[in-house]
């Protein structure tokens, strides 16, 4: 029996031959650099960077308490209040993007086939250019006299320049910009499936257009809302780019923090710490929101 | 305004509507309708015809380009479809999914602002109109189409609108269920009182359903009546080919006398009938219904049977006419006992009431 007319006979075996090249991608590429980072998180720190092997706990008792001079523990929250922090920014970031998101996917579900073709490819532009080189841009625009200050005296809104860049405001412009464009696409899609005669029937039986928004649209595009904000939340908690070039460092997002880690301070073990707690939250966040919407509603987008 | 002017007044007036869509189509040209109260009207056309359109402009999903509607008496065209008090059953029944059974009927309650005790009682009250009692914790997705065309009824007759309109509720049900669903429409319509305006394509519903009919053909109506008068003395050649089963024989008007007209076929037989506005030499085509005709002696047409086509109640002979004429269908009820009169390739002689004729202009569509 040749090798061909064994994959005949057997479906098990064919399938598990057609999907081996993708489980062999993801464990090479995700579990295994995943995994390296756990071990490393809980290993003891080399001074110039790179790691001791030796397991420690080090990098997860850092991560909340600060060592006294004769080795107590006491609490510290400088990290936590980083993850707050992030956790704030991003949930501000997520709200803006569904209160510009929701409103732009329901615009271009009601525009014809044609028109709606060209809104769509203009929602993933941005995609098409690096987001290094789209946040250079907003340098530009959000620096002291840039564009946005200039346009904005010129209409007479403002006296004098605002001078947005580096601060928090220009670090939220730069994430929902950036982040946009993901809580359109599921919410288009949810919606894109809704059938349009219910919110005629909803009028019909005396709804406004408010309370039909209300009632029907929006708890039908309920998963492609939810979608959307995991899409924009999770991504958004690791910011780096952004809050590293418009809120100029000065205040940390996770991101950053874990970046320092592994540059300037040579502290790879508790930057890999840093990464797991934030992969544990997160999970926990995905965990919850299946068990709300059922299972597969996050990849049937439903 | 009297009690007396408001019982005279239509429940819908539809006067002079046109409806063009951007682009250019035409869907209602000139349109004009007076729907009594507590009537069962049905408006009867093909898909294309303009039904729907009409439907969706009384409904107020669509605006009419030119005309008025009136709601007894009053204009509503200019108004959104939440502040008539009109209400629809959508074709898809369009239930809300996430709601159950209750909070759909319920919906339109709550948009007038009910208080919970009031929308139980009438929500339980609607249940058992449509004879669903018990079905209110439901989603709409675990229950029959004919469960959730009920649904749709009772959440369009929650409101007690003045009229109710129906967007071909009974298309997407078989045929058995479709039939229980007609007299159950029209036990409802009894019971209630509403004025329903109903759409369909189906002639036989129309036939069996309405009080009257209006049938409309590319965005005209082309003849109101009961549906007695559409199928026994339809006005329009469309009207008679639509409704029932017709055949059409060219002829030519021979004489015409006071109402009255004879007719040469292309065979040379003469027929009568009553016609109008007809002049001698005209071209006209002469309408037959296979149930009116019958094989005798005294036949004034003559032909040979072509086909026999066996119905269990009874049979159709499909007859061509000397001198090709045209062939008509002949139906003959199959009683107990009896052989068919005839087989393929008889000569036949067909009788033709007088009564049994209609003529139409030429060239009428």
């Amino acid at each position: 029996m040749s090798v061909m007319d064994y994959f005949r006979r057997s479906p098990a075996a064919r399938r598990t031959a057609l999907i081996s090249p993708a489980v062999g991608l993801i464990v090479f590429f995700m579990v295994v650099p995943l995994g390296l980072m756990l071990v490393y998180s809980f290993l003891q720190r080399a001074t110039y960077g790179g790691v001791i092997w030796q397991v420690s706990f080090e990098s997860y008792i850092q991560f909340l308490f600060e060592r006294d001079l004769d080795d107590s523990l006491l609490f510290n929250s400088a990290y936590l209040q980083i993850y707050g922090r992030s956790f704030i920014l991003a949930g501000i970031t997520t709200l803006l993007c569904v209160v510009i998101g929701f409103p732009t996917a329901l615009y271009l579900v009601q525009q014809p086939e044609r028109r709606r073709n060209i809104l769509m490819f203009l929602v993933t532009i941005p995609f098409w250019t690096n987001l290094l080189v789209r946040t250079y841009a907003w340098i530009l625009l959000l620096r002291r006299e840039g564009l946005v200050d200039f346009g904005l005296e010129w209409l007479g809104i403002t006296q004098e320049p605002l001078g947005l860049l580096y601060s928090d405001t220009a670090n939220l412009i730069g994430l929902v910009y950036s982040f946009v464009p993901f809580m359109v696409l599921p919410i288009y899609s949810s919606l894109e499936k809704l059938d349009f005669r219910l919110v005629e029937a909803a009028y019909d039986l005396g709804a406004t257009r408010l309370t039909a928004l209300r009632r029907v649209i929006v708890p039908l595009s309920m998963p492609g809302i939810a979608a959307g904000c995991i899409l924009v939340f999770v991504p958004c908690l690791g910011a780096y780019v952004t809050p590293e070039l418009l809120g100029g460092g000065k205040a940390l997002m996770i991101g950053n923090l874990i970046q320092q880690q592994f540059g300037a301070s040579q502290n790879w073990p508790f930057g890999a710490a840093l990464s797991f707690a934030l992969l544990a939250i997160v999970l926990f966040a995905l965990v919850a929101y299946s068990l709300r919407f059922g299972r597969g509603a996050l990849t049937e987008g439903r | 305004m009297g009690d007396g002017v408001a019982a005279t007044c239509p429940a819908i007036e539809v006067r002079d509507v046109v409806k063009a869509f951007p682009g250019g189509a035409i869907a209602l040209d000139r349109v004009s309708l007076a729907i009594r109260p507590n009537e069962f009207f049905t408006l009867l056309g093909p898909s294309g015809c303009g039904k729907t359109t009409l439907l969706r402009l009384i409904a107020g999903f669509e605006q009419p380009t030119e005309g008025e509607i009136r709601l007894e008496g009053e204009r509503i065209e200019h108004l959104p479809p939440f502040r008539r008090p009109v209400n629809t059953v959508f074709q898809s029944y369009a239930l809300f999914p996430h709601m159950t059974v209750g909070q759909n009927i319920a919906f339109g309650l709550e948009m007038q602002g009910m208080t919970s005790a009031e929308i139980g009682r009438r929500v339980t009250e609607m249940l058992t109109l449509v004879k669903l009692t018990g079905f209110e914790g439901r989603k709409p997705d675990q229950m029959s189409g004919g469960q959730q065309q009920r649904v749709a009824l009772a959440r369009a007759l929650a409101n007690r609108p003045k009229v109710l309109l129906l967007d071909e509720p009974l298309s997407a049900l078989d045929l058995k269920l479709r039939k229980e669903m007609q007299i159950e429409l029209k036990r409802l319509q009894t019971e209630t009182g509403i004025t329903f305006v109903f759409v369909t394509h189906d002639q036989e519903e129309a036939l069996t359903m309405s009080d009257r009919i209006a049938v409309m053909s590319q965005g005209h109506v082309l003849q109101v009546g009961t549906p007695r008068a559409i199928y026994e003395a339809p006005e329009h050649r469309f009207v008679a080919d639509f409704i029932g089963e017709t055949d059409f024989i060219p002829a030519e008007v021979a004489a015409v006398s006071g109402g009255r007209a004879s007719f040469r076929l292309a065979s040379g037989a003469v027929v009568e009938a009553a016609a109008q506005d007809l002049a001698p030499g005209a071209r006209v085509a002469l309408s037959t219904r296979p149930e009116r005709l019958s094989f005798g002696p005294a036949g004034t047409l003559e032909g040979v049977v072509d086909a026999v086509v066996y119905f269990g109640t009874d049979t159709t002979f499909h007859v061509a006419l000397d001198g090709g004429a045209g062939t008509i269908r002949v139906r003959e009820q199959n009683l107990a006992g009896r052989d068919l009169p005839h087989g393929r390739g008889d000569r036949v002689r067909v009788v033709v009431p007088e009564a049994a004729l209609r003529a139409f202009p030429e060239g009428q569509d």
